[in-house]
């Protein structure tokens, strides 16, 4: 794939955290067009919060973010909704509508931000829930769907504007490996014909040899990322013990020793 | 920045129609389908459409210069016309990336309409539902005061097995902290009853007697009957919601997997504690409505010690116990009510809300009822 020069996630120095605790600092890294782009690290290193950032859910400290450009920190009112549009978010556990069937989910936003006529809106709901694999499910309610289906079901929603970028949080937690592999190859396919850039949060080792064009290690000890790079460069080459152990399955002899 | 750019500069759509032979329609799309432009688009073409409709349709997409999910589903849309009328369809010059999203939708795939599941029932099927559900439920509730019955004989029994922590948090929650409420509507029950009989009373030179009705209605009915249903209201319902979030978080699952009986471990407490604070709650509710009660026969000129003589004149224990005896069993059932429904809650975020209204709804209904039982009892027994 050829990298564009331009970012369209461009985030510099940015230290975030909660109350007295800092989690990150000084992070700074970009994430080009069309990358499939992921963020590793063990629990409690700041991943979720990192990505809460970037959708504008949490307020750094200090520094900056741009989405497509755009102040996703400051921004307010009308130029919010803007990045907004250009931002699809797939959470942990789906985060589905309860009270709302999967083409109902996906409609509210088009019905929010877009002049469509009503049956456009259904024709492109099914179009997105055809595209996750759940062409005939439009009229069950969530609660009704797997755990599997339900994320396919969240990614569909994240979509239903066409954003250039979507946010995966733990995109195949708690799944199969057959419906892991599923959605990574869904991610690969939604990259690779709608041109998405996916930001995505996870642990999984083939699913990340499997998708990944980039990827950046944050570690809680140095509050920051402490290896980027293509994951089969990292196995091979890095000098990091810990992201050497974690890209080879290895485990330390201190681990042994404990377990 | 470019990506910037690309969206500010080419946030246009344009429609070309030509007509290249009598029955042949060429339609030139240009620009770019994104969710932003593909309103206007839309409605353009399938205007287009609705006046012509050609035997043969093509649509000129060469000058598409990006097209996302909400343009694939205008060119679908047109095929789909194209279809139903039993017209030809052909896309021309699609660039590649966009014919191979477009290639991912089989039109006969969406040629059927979008189907409502919500279709009503015929009235007689309704009905029929609706009583189902109803012995359903009555089949279920008499299940369960039957586990009632059985946790708590064993809690009796085993006095040390109840969690009685928990008991005197309930206790604080439904009891101390609803002395405010309680105080307040109490008060004003007493003073809207002395003020609303004064007047006619006094047209038969009875207004003393006003002391006499307060303290009846107030110790026999009124207390014990509103301090329940602020109970309902305050208490009923947080046992529905505390218990149905549990629920819904898999906490009961887990619990009984450890071993542990819902049962004891969350019903017991909660059922111990209101069976114990209600009687309470009713002799306080008693005491501030006859208090509202003696500002008004103290201003209609009366000295505070003959409305006291008059109260004690007119009440007996019997009549005060009758209350409390009644408090017992609302406070049984108001917070069995609670649980009941929490224990219910099925999956989702309305869940919690339909359980917490049911609790309320079924407990005031419970306890307007059982009073009911209480007055014709208590009549035989010429109470």
């Amino acid at each position: 794939m050829t990298l564009q020069k331009e970012p369209i996630i461009h985030v510099d120095k940015l230290t975030a955290g909660y109350e007295e605790s800092v989690i990150l600092e000084n992070v700074s890294f970009d994430v080009y067009p069309g990358e499939i782009f992921i963020v590793l690290g063990g629990s409690g290193c700041g991943k979720t919060t990192l990505l809460k950032q970037m959708i504008g859910l949490l307020k750094p400290i200090s520094g900056q973010i741009l989405i497509a450009g755009r102040d996703i920190v400051n921004a307010e009112g009308e130029e919010r909704l803007k990045v907004l549009r250009n931002i699809g978010v797939m959470y942990q556990r789906g985060a589905l509508f309860g009270s709302m069937t999967l083409l109902e989910n996906i409609r509210l936003a088009l019905e929010e931000f877009t002049d469509l006529p009503p049956p456009a809106m259904d024709l492109i709901a099914m179009i997105k829930l055809k595209l996750v694999g759940l062409n005939g499910f439009e009229h069950y309610m969530p609660t009704e769907l797997s755990g599997g289906m339900q994320k396919r079901a969240a990614i569909a929603r994240a979509m239903a504007l066409d954003p250039q970028i979507l946010f995966m949080d733990e995109l195949s937690a708690g799944l199969d490996p057959v419906t892991s592999v599923e959605l990574d190859c869904l991610v690969l396919n939604l990259a690779r014909t709608l041109k998405i850039t996916f930001v995505i949060v996870t642990h999984e080792l083939p699913s990340i040899y499997l998708i990944a064009d980039r990827v950046i290690m944050l570690d809680k000890g140095a509050k920051g990322i402490i290896a980027t790079g293509r994951p089969q460069e990292l196995r091979e080459h890095s000098e990091n013990i810990y992201v050497h152990r974690f890209f080879n399955r290895a485990v330390s002899s201190r681990s042994t020793a404990t377990a | 920045m470019p990506v910037e750019k690309q969206k500010t500069e080419e946030t246009t759509v344009a429609i070309e129609a030509e007509t290249i032979h009598p029955d042949t329609l060429v339609l030139k799309i240009a620009g770019r389908l994104d969710s932003e432009t593909t309103g206007k688009a839309w409605r353009e073409a399938t205007g287009i459409l609705d006046h012509s409709s050609p035997a043969r349709l093509i649509v000129e997409a060469a000058e598409i210069e990006y097209c996302d999910g909400s343009g694939i589903g205008l060119l679908l849309e047109l095929h789909l016309r194209q279809n139903k009328t039993g017209g030809a369809f052909e896309i021309r010059n699609l660039r590649s990336e966009f014919q191979q999203l477009l290639s991912l939708f089989n039109p006969a795939e969406f040629e059927k309409p979008v189907n409502q599941r919500l279709e009503h029932d015929a009235f007689p099927e309704e009905v029929g539902e609706a009583t189902y559900n109803y012995l359903k439920d009555l089949k279920l509730l008499v299940a369960f005061v039957g586990e009632i019955v059985i946790s708590l004989i064993n809690a009796f029994l085993n006095p040390r097995r109840v969690r009685w922590k928990d008991v005197f948090h309930v206790l604080e929650t439904a009891g101390i902290d609803a002395l405010p409420v309680i105080a307040l509507i109490s008060f004003i029950m007493g003073l809207i009853l002395a003020f609303q009989s004064a007047i006619p009373m006094r047209q038969f030179g009875a207004d003393i007697y006003v002391a006499n009705l307060v303290a009846l209605s107030m110790l026999r009915e009124l207390g014990p009957l509103m301090t329940a249903i602020v109970l309902v209201g305050r208490s009923g319902s947080a046992f529905a919601a505390e218990i149905g979030t549990m629920k819904i978080n898999e906490e009961i699952d887990a619990m009984t997997t450890m071993g542990i009986d819902p049962f004891q471990f969350l019903i017991v407490p909660r059922i111990v504690a209101a069976f114990l604070v209600t009687p309470l709650l009713a002799v306080y509710a008693d005491l501030i409505g006859l208090i509202g009660g003696s500002i008004v026969v103290m201003s209609l000129g009366f000295p505070l010690v003959t409305y006291i003589q008059q109260v004690v004149s007119a009440v007996t224990y019997i009549d005060f116990m009758g209350g409390l005896l009644k408090s017992f069993v609302f406070g049984i059932v108001v917070s069995a009510m609670g649980c009941f429904r929490g224990m219910q809650t099925k999956i989702g975020a309305s869940a919690v809300g339909i359980s917490t209204t049911q609790a309320v709804v079924s407990g005031i209904i419970l306890i307007v009822f059982i009073d009911g039982i209480f007055s014709v009892v208590y009549y035989y027994l010429g109470i």
